[in-house]
């Protein structure tokens, strides 16, 4: 992942809210904030995901996906089924697998019309 | 002045105890762990090996959702008093009839009948996911009895376990226009070798407006998001 382009890598230590195993699967104490283009976002119960594409500084294209809340939440958040479509061209901030692979529950994201959307409230770590 | 004695007479009821006996409204967890209390009583032989083989997603035993078992990671019914421990994501809305309380969880979209017809709780009930449920007021407090649990769900988010001898009384009082307070009794002697009591869990009143959301957990769709998304997120391959 160190290859990728991180626009900024933050270290927080604020212990957070988090759904079904969300402490587990992914780093809660790392923010990685990617330029992104959208290739899918799948509105489901009880999550939906956002897939997107990034070029890592060898300008190689990584296929991302980022873990989100479920609808219900999402729509309290101000997010809704269309509010992204592929080609749409956005900043992403995830915490990221511990795995190391490209996967990150998703914190927030910039629109591209400088819209700011946020994750929406979580459950139990 | 009139409007100051009115505002004054309906705080001092909920002060003296004597608020009118409803619960109605859209609650959303707002204090306390999620689940019974920090302090678990001493397990059974067998509480310690369901508790050994439940491999939960929370907490201090967590493992990421591909690797572990828990009910709903497969949307399996979470139960209760599971939905009563869900936390600040999903909201409860209380509902009151002559005969009934309904509690319509926001999380898997269902609903829970507490039966206030006076009704006793039969012995030998065949055991649900949600269990059977009969409540009474005492004074300001509604106290609910339930047995007649599915040992298949668990206790909580981390992986407790719980028996199908488990008998819950729940104690819900509602201090003031906006605050229900929660304390549970849970006594389950195949699964703890005494009764466990908890510590009190606070929910907050919403605005009307914040309306109960359709949070389905749909099987399907839950099996694509953990081939395409938490499988890979464990560094297992998500084809």
């Amino acid at each position: 992942m160190n290859r990728m382009l991180l626009v900024r890598l933050v270290i927080c230590c604020v212990p957070m809210l988090a759904h079904h195993g969300t402490n587990a699967s992914y780093d809660l104490g790392k923010n990685v904030t990617l330029k992104a283009t959208v290739t899918e976002f799948v509105w489901s119960n009880p999550h939906c995901a956002l897939f997107f594409d990034v070029k890592d500084d060898q300008g190689n294209v990584v296929h991302w996906v980022g873990e989100t809340n479920s609808p219900g939440v999402l729509l309290r958040a101000g997010w809704t089924r269309k509010i992204m479509q592929p080609g749409d061209q956005i900043t992403i901030t995830v915490h990221p697998s511990r795995a190391g692979t490209a996967t990150g529950v998703v914190q927030t994201i910039v629109l591209p019309d400088g819209k700011v959307l946020e994750r929406g409230a979580g459950a139990a770590q | 002045m009139i409007r100051l004695c009115v505002i004054a007479l309906a705080f001092s009821s909920f002060a003296l105890g004597q608020a009118s006996h409803d619960l109605s409204g859209i609650w959303r967890w707002s204090k306390g762990v999620l689940t019974m209390s920090n302090t678990t009583p001493q397990m059974t032989p067998w509480g310690q090996a369901k508790f050994d083989a439940n491999k939960p997603s929370y907490g201090p035993r967590a493992i990421p959702p591909a690797l572990g078992n828990d009910p709903q990671g497969k949307c399996d019914p979470l139960g209760i008093p599971r939905l009563l421990f869900f936390g600040p994501t999903a909201r409860v809305e209380i509902v009151q009839t002559s005969d009934r309380l309904l509690q319509f969880f926001e999380w898997e979209h269902i609903w829970r009948t507490i039966w206030t017809d006076g009704r006793a709780l039969a012995a030998d009930l065949d055991p649900t996911y949600l269990g059977t449920s009969a409540g009474k007021w005492e004074g300001d407090t509604f106290v609910v009895d339930a047995v007649g649990f599915d040992e298949r769900t668990w206790l909580d988010h981390f992986g407790d376990p719980h028996s199908d001898e488990m008998r819950l009384q729940e104690r819900y009082r509602r201090v003031n226009r906006d605050t229900l307070e929660l304390t549970l009794t849970l006594t389950d002697p195949k699964a703890y070798t005494k009764a466990w009591v908890s510590e009190t869990k606070t929910f907050k009143l919403q605005p009307k407006k914040d309306e109960i959301q359709e949070i389905f957990c749909v099987p399907s769709q839950e099996e694509e998001f953990n081939r395409r998304v938490r499988d890979p997120a464990a560094g297992k391959s998500g084809k």
